[in-house]
């Protein structure tokens, strides 16, 4: 699970104090929570295919008057063809150039409805898109996304490819080569993910590869993989069920089916060997991270993971942080995270080296605390604790109709339970999952999957002062 | 501040595994730009089955955005209590003062920001450790912050875990250790967080620009400035938190399932005994620094591959008239997927991955400002052409006045985008805050959507008329000899922003 950030604009609006410089939320987590019965938690759903092959999960609820549009294409970068990383992105971007018989007026509509949330991500696996609407709205997002799903490819220009191909290039810049760390993250995943894997480019994907794509590939790309029977339509929220059955008959019944293509599924395997990356960046303050290869989403260590990160991360009073930031003092900041993914997990642990202190000794306190915990697992408070959080934190982010990134909130859980279970009602099992993950099982699955000779490790050194002039006491 | 943008995008302390990707990363919204491409015409032949897509389909009524005015108490002491049911398992709980980075005096900056941060910090009776475990065992974490004109600390919890949630608020508000242990490492702690704030080059620019613009006092950060930081002693600290967190500047903000007849009595308990003199928040005008023309400064960032820009002017501050015209005007402008700024510099001319632009307002200042990261090739042509779009925006003879359709667009967006904020208790929570702290009628939210769609374009327009492209002050990070000749070539005259300004 993603952290339910509402932040707004946290970098740009300077009204705001920064985030505190503290641990980054992780999955969410309590020790008391034995005594209180934790809500049942579940999203109903109706789920059923139209003939063309085009899934469809609805979910009404009638508490405001809005509802959400959230459409999963089961295509991302592990689709790509070789050289054309990051074209799942890219082609994303495309997806809001405008359609047959729309126009070019995509966002202008959307924003005309009074839409919210209207944005597309893209992810290893799948692809979304996803817009909340006042409720009387529904027939319009149908007949939107509707069209792109049908009729994008007849109105795409070289011009319009050019022009999307350069803002996702700046945002390549924007988002890694110019940003703190962004070269490290690349560094990172790259490493994990070698020349061959099918998530080797990252997301985002080379700037060799963008300039490549060409129109002929775009075409390629969307009669193979934008097919309704690769496509999944989740609608959440205020409206009548029965009506808005005709509805998805009108708009998306009559789109041809096209084969859905078949899924490139490699076998998982851990890293073979561990790898170490130096990285020169204009940073004042050093990093350490470790990256990890751990088993895919919603396999049975999947939740036990889950909770091992938010005993490690996401508050003050979990273990990276007491130790390296309040103990030792070592760290200015840490943060522990998990991203589950068809063909394999990246589960992250990374540390912000305090002015003044090495960095070596930041990377053997990481390293303390795993083998601590890999060696005698976490106390009955740290578990209750780290459990009471993702509960949190489920329940905080089922409040939303469509989450931030079109993956969280209802529409956004059904969606991704879906696409890796089949089930979109699979909330309340991995909940009971979560909640029967013991101390073995922590212990256990931090010794086998977080461990040294299977990770990652990428160190960012402070290549120079950037502008803000490194302070006294500056390495 | 305004209801929200949608499409937020920051930066982080840490290497950031940014997995995902996505289209917008601004808030963007959107205007009627005379646009050169037409729609695509629709090959509509009779036999075309699919020819009923032509036609757009109708909606429905409108449902209008009911945003509920809080249920409202004074307490005999004096402290505020804003309740707002909504049907949720959790709830959000909020403490707001009425003293945030505005109220630290010259050469204090990030006093009441580390303020916040240290009530947070153990209280008389728990250590932080201990405190962090009793939040974290509700399955939360409490937050503490602050902004120019206040102060806050939150936590969310189960509903069944209220009162619990409130006896931490209370225990952390009113009783604080301010040890000086914990605060020597939070302060450690707080100068590296600034430091790797500077890092970001966006950040940097808008830190140059506000200080510049508002002076030492009033444009140094909430976050504090590094010198003044290292100066910060915990003594300030037990006497700003003394001062500002009085029952008269206090309010309690509960969301979540629950009612003022089942919280009042808890809260008269809890925060009902506090005393403590009036100390009446910061309200007068700050002056701002306009430059006499145009001045553009530029901070040296070498190999930067794009030019993070800053740019800003003074403009009303919140209680002036005209408050919700101007957020129309920055929305239209910068706010919408198809604002004014952000069709020209992505959608036109794929100089950025996106623009913001909008009216920021504060009790004592206002400004209006458009930031973007741009490539560092095109980092003139992306100044002339943002320049440009405040000047047509301006001055109607210049053939793009405020057309009614976008001002409509940008309405529709501001009015649904504060009912989208119904969907999640934190976000009614953080409305109610900006109630109490700017001061607002409890029902300043409900009337909300009415206000707005009240405001008539010619209002816009005319708040248009307050921008002054001549006398903006611009901030550019990037690579200072990539970028020089082209920006001279174009008449811009650049000097070297004051080390000062960015720490």
């Amino acid at each position: 699970m993603s952290a339910l950030a509402v932040g707004l604009l946290a970098a740009l609006i300077p009204l705001r104090a920064p985030a505190a410089p503290g641990p980054r939320a992780a999955p969410a987590s309590a020790e008391r929570a034995s005594a209180v019965e934790a809500p049942p938690v579940s999203i109903p759903f109706a789920k059923f295919k139209l003939k063309n092959g085009l899934t469809v999960i609805l979910h009404s609820d009638h508490s405001l008057p809005l509802v959400a549009v959230n459409l999963w294409y089961h295509v991302g970068p592990a689709n790509e063809p070789a050289h054309r990383s990051g074209f799942a992105h890219l082609f994303e971007h495309l997806m809001f150039e405008g359609s047959k018989h729309v126009g070019h007026e995509f966002d202008r509509i959307l924003e005309s409805i009074g839409a919210t949330n209207s944005n597309g991500t893209t992810s290893w696996d799948r692809t979304n898109f996803f817009e909340t609407a006042p409720r009387e709205n529904l027939s319009t997002l149908l007949w939107l996304e509707s069209d792109r799903m049908g009729f994008m490819i007849d109105t795409l220009t070289q011009e319009r490819l050019d022009v999307q191909r350069d803002v996702v290039k700046n945002e390549r810049r924007q988002s890694y080569e110019n940003a703190p760390y962004g070269p490290s993250s690349l560094a990172l995943l790259n490493t994990l993910f070698p020349e061959g894997h099918p998530y080797h480019g990252a997301v985002i994907g080379s700037m060799a590869d963008l300039t490549l794509a060409s129109l002929e590939d775009v075409k390629e790309f969307f009669r193979e993989y934008y097919a309704p029977s690769n496509a999944t339509l989740c609608i959440a929220g205020d409206f009548d069920e029965a009506e808005a059955k005709t509805l998805i008959d009108r708009y998306f019944g009559t789109l041809s089916d096209r084969t859905r293509p078949a899924q490139k599924l490699i076998p998982y395997a851990p890293l073979p060997k561990p790898e170490r990356v130096t990285v020169k960046e204009p940073v004042n303050l050093a990093q350490i991270s470790y990256g990890y290869r751990t088993p895919p989403a919603f396999t049975p260590d999947d939740p036990v993971l889950e909770v091992a990160i938010a005993v490690l991360g996401g508050g003050k009073a979990t273990r990276l942080y007491q130790r390296l930031v309040v103990e030792t003092k070592l760290a200015a900041d840490v943060s522990a995270s998990l991203e589950s993914n068809q063909l394999a997990g990246i589960a992250s642990v990374s540390a912000t080296v305090a002015t003044g202190k090495p960095s070596g000794a930041v990377e053997r306190e990481l390293d303390a605390v795993l083998a601590g915990l890999a060696k005698n697992g976490p106390t009955a408070a740290e578990l209750a604790r780290a459990k009471r959080r993702i509960l949190v934190e489920v329940l905080s982010s089922v409040e939303l109709l469509n989450g931030p990134g079109g993956d969280s909130g209802r529409a956004g859980l059904l969606q991704r339970f879906d696409h890796y279970t089949g089930d979109p009602g699979y909330l309340g099992k991995w909940l009971t999952q979560i909640e029967q993950v013991s101390a073995a099982d922590v212990k256990r699955v931090v010794a086998e999957q977080l461990k040294p000779e299977a990770r990652v490790v990428v160190l960012t050194e402070a290549e120079a002062a950037p502008p803000a002039a490194a302070t006294k006491g500056a390495p | 501040m305004a209801p929200p943008s949608k499409r937020a995008f920051g930066g982080s302390l840490s290497l950031a595994l940014l997995f995902a990707a996505c289209a917008s990363p601004t808030p963007v919204h959107a205007p009627e730009l005379p646009r050169t491409e037409s729609r695509a015409a629709p090959p509509n032949t009779p036999a075309d089955p699919e020819a009923f897509r032509n036609a757009p389909p109708k909606a429905g009524a409108p449902a209008p955005v009911v945003f509920p005015a809080p249920a409202v108490k004074t307490l005999k002491n004096g402290v505020t209590l804003y309740v707002i049911p909504k049907h949720a398992a959790v709830a959000t709980l909020s403490v707001v003062v009425r003293h945030g980075g505005a109220s630290a005096p010259l050469g204090k900056s990030g006093l009441a920001a580390l303020t916040a941060r240290m009530l947070t910090e153990g209280t008389q009776k728990r250590s932080s450790l201990a405190l962090a475990e009793a939040s974290e065992a509700l399955g939360s974490t409490l937050e503490a912050d602050a902004g120019r004109d206040e102060s806050h600390v939150a936590i969310a919890t189960l509903t069944s875990d209220v009162t619990r949630g409130l006896e931490l608020l209370a225990e952390v508000v009113f009783s604080p250790a301010f040890a000086k242990q914990e605060f020597d490492r939070v302060k450690g702690e707080w100068l590296d967080g600034l430091r790797a704030e500077r890092q970001e080059p966006s950040r940097l620019a808008s830190l140059v620009a506000l200080r510049s613009l508002l002076g030492a006092a009033a444009g140094a950060p909430v976050s504090g400035s590094i010198p003044d930081v290292e100066k910060l002693s915990v003594g300030d600290l037990i006497d700003f938190h003394r001062k500002a967190y009085v029952p008269s500047n206090l309010a309690v903000i509960a969301v979540g399932d629950l009612t003022m007849a089942g919280l009042e009595p808890e809260v008269e308990r809890l925060f009902g005994q506090a005393k403590g003199p009036a100390f009446p928040a910061p309200s007068a005008s700050v002056a701002e620094d306009k430059p006499a023309k145009l001045k553009v400064l530029i901070v040296d960032r070498k190999d930067s591959v794009q030019t993070s820009i800053f740019a800003v002017q003074p403009f009303p501050k919140r209680s002036e008239p005209g408050f919700e015209a101007r957020e129309i005007l920055g929305t239209l402008l910068g706010g919408l997927f198809t604002s004014r700024l952000n069709l020209n510099l992505r959608e036109k001319h794929a100089y950025t991955y996106g623009v913001h632009g909008q009216a920021l307002a504060t009790r004592q200042w206002g400004a209006f400002f458009v930031a973007a990261d741009v490539k560092t090739e095109t980092t003139a042509d992306s100044l002339v052409e943002l320049l440009a779009e405040l000047e047509r925006a301006r001055d109607p003879k210049r053939g793009a006045p405020i057309q009614e359709p976008e001002a409509a667009r940008a309405r529709t967006d501001l009015m649904h985008a504060l009912g989208a904020r119904l969907e999640h208790t934190s976000q009614i929570a953080d409305s109610a805050r900006t109630l109490f702290s700017q001061g607002l009628a409890p029902d300043y939210y409900a009337k909300y959507p009415e206000l707005v769609l009240r405001v008539p374009t010619a209002e816009v327009a005319r708040q248009a008329t307050l921008l002054e492209p001549e006398h903006l002050l611009v901030v550019l990070v990037g690579d200072r000899a990539q970028i020089e000749p082209g920006l001279k070539q174009r008449g811009f005259e650049l000097s070297s922003a004051d080390p000062k300004l960015l720490e």
